[in-house]
């Protein structure tokens, strides 16, 4: 079975050179993580860190560009018959699904770490001396990122052979996420419930949901070996993460988050996958 | 030993029936032609045999292993021309067929099995590019890879010119030879009636009919053609023909007797033609497998 897993994730990965995406999207990368480090060089003498904001745009990238490659990766195959041909031959849906995931995130990793260590060397070769420990967090922390949300688009593309489910679906994810639609669900529940009364969802509550997501969840669990974890891995999670945090932002609870984004849905999705007739 | 084994196999999507109690054994080392008209559950029964669709009741076994629970490894021991299927990304022809070769662990030279199925001109072209005839010819490729025990072949004849049909045929009759079983799926009945030992009919996911032609067309009571040219026609002759026994029609046209029958029953016309006159000439011809199908899929039977 590892094999062909392999054999899939190296077949998706290839596919994104053979199909330039990855000179696409190496190209914008490398173009905004050179501007950064050339910004942050400039400005070191000031007293500018080039690591937040390089982490906090790249979040951004990382999340759109990740949304955008897998959210059809197995509904495209699906619809093209690729598919058919896929699973002709003595290649498992569990090896498509997981496969496609370890491909889509090789791909959008490798052009996010040679973006950012450019990046990088140009701030240095500008006189920065960007803090060591938050660019290697900061990159695990992307990197983090990109598993996650290639696993979960690669959810999404695998229930259904309709790229419009997908698309929509990957679409929800990036709202939910990166505008942060999620922190206002349980606002929108107590004004269903309770109108203008007393909100049947309490704060205390609402602090432990809105810790949840994927950045929160990668923030938290960044806490542990970061002390600026929160000012380096913050852009997109909820609240700020005090010295002494409490549980739901412990970093055990962080990690549990994100291996809960990273392997659930996706799991999920295989399950669902693996019942379907295609 | 068996390649493939259908119980009692149902197929609904919703309302509709695609395989209505399907029972079909198919033995190991023939050549097997499936037949049927559009949408007559072909393809459901081949998306069944790889796992692409689970039966709604009964049970698939290929190469002696349950068809759902040992996927992968049906799929280990067997070559698939899919009837719809789309290229690997934007992979060359060379490359689907050097993943086909590391999927199953195979050793095959990539050129000699794309020259084999006449591809080999277009090997460095992505395969996105091909015609449907070139696509038939790389998949037929990547079914080849490993010497598969069993190849399911789903309508592999349709996009080919006639060489491509011809040479269809010839790797057929060739893997035959080499010990494998084929499962022949297509609605070209010249293609089927080419290289199949037998034939199953399957109609409105009912399997009407399985059996070899001989056998098919005895069962199906379709009927050889006779042409009888005499010197002329005695008038008591058309209804001595017709009193034979396996006889079904007599028409007389000028001097010439049309006449359909079973195969035995060729003999004693002519011998009675003789007895009455002087026969000129006799043409026969058995009947097609064309008329077979049209009379277990058109209520003739």
């Amino acid at each position: 079975m590892t094999e062909r897993l392999g054999l899939v994730a190296r077949k998706d990965f290839y596919d994104s050179i053979r199909e330039n995406q990855i000179y696409y999207i190496g190209t914008l990368f490398v173009l905004i993580a050179v501007g950064i480090g050339y910004l942050g060089g400039n400005a070191a003498v000031e007293g500018f860190e080039l690591v937040p904001p390089l982490v906090a745009t790249f979040f951004f990238l990382v999340t759109v560009v990740t949304l955008t490659i897998s959210h059809d990766a197995i509904s495209d195959k699906w619809v093209s018959g690729e598919l058919t041909v896929l699973l002709g031959l003595p290649i498992s849906r569990f090896d498509v699904v997981y496969g496609s995931v370890l491909g889509r995130t090789a791909a959008v990793s490798l052009v996010t770490v040679v973006s950012v260590l450019l990046s990088t060397v140009v701030a240095v070769a500008l006189g920065a001396s960007p803090d060591l420990a938050q660019l290697v967090v900061g990159l695990l922390g992307l990197l983090t990122a990109v598993a996650i949300f290639a696993s979960l688009a690669v959810a999404f593309s695998a229930l259904s052979d309709s790229t419009t489910v997908s698309s929509t679906a990957a679409f929800g994810a990036f709202a939910l996420f990166v505008f942060q639609l999620w922190s206002l669900l349980p606002s929108l529940v107590n004004l269903a419930l309770d109108g203008v009364g007393a909100p049947t969802i309490p704060d205390d509550t609402i602090e432990v949901w809105n810790n949840l997501t994927p950045f929160s969840g990668i923030r938290n669990a960044g806490g542990a070996v970061l002390e600026s974890a929160d000012q380096v891995l913050g852009v997109f999670a909820a609240g700020s993460l005090p010295a002494s945090p409490p549980a739901h932002q412990h970093p055990v609870f962080g990690v549990l988050v994100v291996l809960f984004w990273a392997v659930v849905p996706v799991t999920l999705a295989y399950l669902r996958f693996d019942s379907d007739d295609i | 030993m068996v390649a493939i084994d259908l119980t009692d196999v149902t197929k609904t999507y919703g309302d509709v029936t695609a395989l209505q109690s399907v029972d079909l054994t198919v033995e190991d080392g023939e050549v097997f032609g499936f037949l049927g008209p559009n949408g007559a559950g072909k393809s459901t029964t081949i998306d069944i045999l790889l796992d692409h669709a689970r039966p709604t009741a009964g049970h698939a076994e290929v190469l002696g292993m349950d068809a759902q629970d040992n996927t992968v490894a049906v799929r280990e021991r067997t070559g698939v021309l899919p009837e719809t299927f789309g290229p690997l990304g934007e992979m060359t022809g060379r490359q689907h067929v050097e993943f086909t070769v590391e999927a199953k662990n195979a050793d095959d030279d990539p050129d000699a099995i794309m020259e084999r199925t006449g591809i080999d001109h277009a090997a460095d072209r992505p395969a996105s590019g091909y015609s449907k005839g070139m696509a038939q010819r790389l998949m037929l490729a990547m079914a080849l890879v490993g010497e598969p025990d069993l190849l399911i072949l789903d309508e592999p004849t349709t996009g080919l010119d006639p060489n491509g049909a011809r040479r269809m045929r010839e790797i057929v009759s060739d893997e035959q030879d080499r010990g494998a079983t084929v499962f022949f799926s297509s609605h070209i009945l010249e293609q089927v009636q080419a290289v199949a030992d037998r034939v199953g009919i399957l109609d409105q996911g009912n399997l009407v009919a399985v059996d070899t032609l001989d056998g098919l067309r005895e069962a199906a009571g379709s009927t050889d053609r006779m042409t009888v040219d005499l010197e002329t026609v005695p008038g008591t002759l058309p209804d001595s023909v017709s009193g034979i026994d396996g006889v079904r029609d007599v028409t007389v046209r000028d001097s010439t007797l049309d006449i359909s029958c079973a195969d035995p029953a060729k003999g004693p016309v002519v011998h009675q033609c003789v007895e009455a006159t002087t026969v000129q000439d006799v043409e026969t011809s058995q009947a097609s497998l064309e008329d077979i199908f049209a009379a277990y899929t058109e209520g003739g039977a």
